[in-house]
């Protein structure tokens, strides 16, 4: 409700505005899709196993230039994927960019979040080949919390010479984060054991910094992105017989920084586009549980691992294929999944043998999957997607995890999409 | 005779060749782009990097300051040569290109117009403007048309 009234506010201000004369034309676009997921075994971010439609997307986006320099624009963005977003409207991005020179530009307002290749489009499945974004980069818990900053960036492009161009984007912001975003869902299921249930999650200030070259090989882009989210507060009670009355634990706080790095290469020539990107997120924690004896854990810091290469081609302005490999690794120091859980302090102190261990199945700590996308381009405003994506493992977080995991599943997915 | 008959096949072969190059550089002339600004604008010539940079937005002002408004024509065959020989991207590269920018909030999708005739009048209007449009359409006095030289070196800004 709230954010329906910011829509209403923000396009009333708009709208009176433009009759004012005091901008321009008020461009406005948007796009719909619909998709459906099923996979075999597994529930993947929604209850997959019976196939499901809670897989949607909705953009509508306004802007207006009001001189050459400067430019307004806002989009408001509902998704639906399983029990993450439930078609709640939000305010996607809302910026005021005066460019001054082109080696220098400046962004205020709620700012889209560049990192990687995919990160900026993400939610918007038109942009690209496959239906999903690789998921050993891109992680579907962090998505509302990396998705934009409310701040400022600086950005602009700056010639090499002879040695290309590089553009560079530095955000600096507040991420959204809060109690009903999936990274919320993402530390219950890490704490599932203890029943967590997060009541408080915030960050302090964050960073993006994203560089891009383009080499002086036409088609030839390396990006590098590093991103910080400082002192992370995550607060929640456990509950269930392990935490009240085993551990006679009641409540859970913990700080977190976390540091990402992001490497791309992506090589385009004609209908060809080579791609891959590695990433790497280092976090360090330190928990407090009321009632514990000891006071907090200094927790082991966490590090995951995550990769892919491939490869994508258009035959012709209606169809496009495209096939990716990529590995994913909840812990870098532990990829096949035979060390204790990773945090053995916890163990010690609890006398917990961990997710991993007690369960027995090494493959969730990792994830290895083979995706073979295709897009038809019915006209410049529809679009169809198929993909078929093979997985090995089930080392992501998602909020929808069954008891009963299989190493092996496949997922089917399907979208539709409407943009103008 | 058999270097009469040589002489002759040459010269026959020669002919064909000549016309043939002739047809090609006619063709190519005929089905070429050319790039029109208003009369304001500060430069006479572009290089193809700068028309490639121009029409994706990484160059947004002239050498004077002023803002550039570039435009971009729907005929189908014109821009689909524009975007293959100057802004090396397939046609759907292009839009995934200004697509992106639009959704991610970096930027504004460019102003299409459906006819070449429309090119030419905005251009003509608005200051710092530039299109592009078929060498076979009638071009007049109120644009200037812009040479466009292959090297990747300075242009005459």
């Amino acid at each position: 409700m709230k954010n329906t009234i910011l829509l209403l506010i923000g396009l009333g201000l708009l709208a009176g505005m433009a009759e004012a004369g005091e901008i321009g034309e008020v461009d406005i676009h948007g796009f719909l899709s619909q998709g459906y997921l099923k996979t075999d075994h597994n529930n993947y971010m929604a209850e997959t196993e019976d196939g499901s439609f809670q897989f949607n997307e909705l953009g509508l986006n306004f802007g207006t230039r009001l001189s050459g320099k400067l430019w307004l624009g806002m989009q408001f963005f509902a998704r639906d994927l399983g029990t993450d977003g439930n078609d709640e409207l939000v305010l996607d991005w809302a910026v005021a960019d005066y460019r001054w020179q082109d080696f220098l530009g400046v962004r205020v307002g709620k700012i889209k979040n560049n990192y990687g290749y995919y990160a900026a489009i993400r939610d918007v499945d038109l942009l690209r080949t496959s239906v999903f974004v690789p998921r050993s980069i891109y992680s579907e818990m962090f998505r509302d919390a990396t998705s934009s900053f409310k701040g400022v960036s600086f950005y602009g492009e700056i010639e090499l010479g002879g040695f290309g161009s590089m553009a560079y984007d530095f955000v600096n912001g507040l991420p959204n984060m809060g109690p009903d975003t999936g990274l919320a869902s993402g530390w219950e299921n890490y704490w599932a054991f203890l029943e967590l249930d997060v009541t408080n999650l915030k960050s302090g200030m964050s960073f993006t910094y994203d560089l891009k070259w383009e080499t002086p090989l036409n088609g030839l882009m390396l990006g590098f992105t590093r991103m910080w989210f400082n002192d992370i507060e995550v607060d929640g009670t456990l509950s269930g017989n392990l935490a009240e009355k085993v551990y006679h634990i009641t409540g859970f706080h913990e700080k977190s920084d976390l540091a990402y790095i992001f490497l791309t290469i992506r090589y385009a020539w004609q209908g060809f586009v080579l791609m891959g990107e590695f990433a790497q997120n280092d976090m360090d924690r330190r928990i407090d549980m009321d009632g514990f004896e000891g006071g907090y854990l200094d927790a082991d810091s966490i590090t995951t691992q995550g990769w892919y290469a491939g490869m994508a081609y258009r035959f012709n302005r209606y169809f496009e294929a495209e096939y990716k490999y990529s590995e994913y690794y909840g812990n870098r120091y532990n990829k096949d999944g035979k060390d204790v859980y990773d945090n053995k302090l916890l163990n010690q102190l609890l006398n917990i043998n961990g997710t991993l261990k007690s369960r027995n199945d090494d493959f969730l700590a990792w994830t290895k999957t083979s995706t073979f996308s295709f897009r038809f381009d019915i006209s410049e405003y529809w679009l169809f997607k198929f993909e078929i994506a093979y997985n090995d493992g089930f080392g992501e977080l998602t909020s929808a995890q069954t008891d009963d995991l299989k190493r092996y599943w496949w997922l089917y997915a399907a979208k539709v999409t409407y943009n103008f | 005779m058999v270097f009469q008959i040589t002489l002759t096949r040459i010269c026959h072969l020669a002919a064909v060749t000549m016309s043939a190059f002739i047809l090609t550089v006619f063709s190519a002339y005929a089905d070429d782009i050319v790039f029109v600004a208003n009369k304001n604008v500060c430069v006479d010539s572009l290089t193809k990097d700068e028309v490639r940079k121009i029409f994706l937005g990484k160059i947004s002002m002239w050498p004077d300051n002023s803002p550039i408004r570039f435009v971009i024509v729907q005929q189908v065959d014109t821009h689909k040569r524009f975007v293959e020989k100057y802004a090396n991207k397939t046609e759907e590269q292009f839009w995934a290109w200004w697509k992106r920018k639009l959704f991610t909030g970096s930027g504004t999708v460019p102003i299409r117009f459906v006819s070449e005739a429309d090119v030419l009048i905005y251009v003509a209007n608005t200051p710092g403007g530039i299109g592009y449009i078929s060498s076979n359409v009638k071009i007049g006095d109120n644009v200037k048309v812009l040479h466009v030289s292959d090297n990747e070196g300075k242009g005459t800004k």
